[in-house]
């Protein structure tokens, strides 16, 4: 699986499971006026991160980490304890740059 | 969780001992004030020497009043060590103990009126209230707990998904105050 064919619903399903239906919808719902639309995360992962990190505080590292987990276990990648979604997707991205080239 | 005491009642000390241990919590329990805070910097040394590979203490549990040196200035001095440190008062005198915890200290601490049920102490060290109220707003504290999040990051969870909620909310003008460089501002404005 690749970051394109890592969309939106299966890096979110997890983070879903979490916080829940109702508390998703409205994150998306604030995200949206934001300018990050819900298919548009892996491709703003910045954005994300740091709305989540306005919104969550510390509590944002765990939601993130929910995601990294959720790619990893997609992914059949494996990343450290630390990872965090942004780096996560970057390595993604490199890593398919990478094999597209050879 | 591994938690430090500071109470110079041996019965009642124990009794928190006994009582957090069955709990399956690590505990430390320290006579006085001073006893707690030359601990508390000790293991500091020993973590940020690498010599330890215990974590940090996830809350510091203060008598107010005991010898040598009471809990308000051990707690004085364990936030300027560790300033995000969570500290939880068990007073008896909790005008007095309140009063002066915004006068003095820099955190917000938590409070326990003694004398108080042991069951109490373990519900605000494992913050059962905030874990029901996340229950109640359907969040699937299972897998939160999966984490091991710390008190700060649990709150912070609670507050945020509050604040998501409230009618009135405009993430906007938050992520705006919060963010000076424009970034999200500009994206949202260039969203339309």
């Amino acid at each position: 699986m690749n970051t394109n064919q890592l969309d939106h619903l299966s890096l979110m399903e997890d983070l879903l499971t979490v916080l829940g239906e109702e508390n998703m919808s409205i994150l998306y719902h604030h995200l949206e006026r934001l300018g990050v639309k819900r298919n548009e995360i892996s491709d703003k992962p910045d954005e994300f991160s740091k709305a989540l990190r306005v919104i969550f505080g510390q509590a944002a590292s765990i939601l993130e980490a929910q995601i990294v987990s959720s790619i990893a276990s997609r992914t059949g990648q494996s990343f450290g304890p630390r990872v965090t979604l942004v780096e996560a997707l970057a390595r993604l991205k490199a890593e398919e740059a990478r094999s597209e080239k050879a | 969780m591994r938690i430090l005491v500071a109470e110079d009642e041996e019965n009642i000390s124990l009794l928190y001992r006994i009582a957090l241990e069955n709990r399956h919590h690590q505990v430390v329990a320290t006579k006085d004030g001073q006893e707690c805070i030359e601990l508390f910097s000790r293991d500091m040394k020993d973590k940020n020497a690498g010599t330890e590979s215990k974590t940090l203490f996830d809350a510091v549990i203060l008598d107010y009043r005991m010898p040598r040196m009471d809990g308000m200035e051990a707690a004085k001095q364990i936030l300027k060590m560790q300033p995000k440190q969570r500290i939880i008062f068990a007073s008896a005198y909790v005008k007095e103990t309140l009063v002066e915890s915004i006068k003095e200290l820099d955190q917000v601490v938590e409070l326990l009126q003694k004398p108080f049920e042991i069951d109490v102490l373990i519900d605000t060290v494992e913050d059962k209230t905030i874990y029901q109220q996340l229950s109640d707003l359907n969040v699937n504290i299972k897998h939160i707990k999966d984490w091991n999040p710390t008190h700060a990051q649990v709150l912070d969870l609670l507050e945020g998904l509050l604040k998501l909620r409230a009618p009135n909310f405009d993430f906007q003008k938050v992520v705006a105050s919060k963010d000076k460089a424009g970034h999200f501002a500009h994206t949202s404005q260039s969203a339309g």
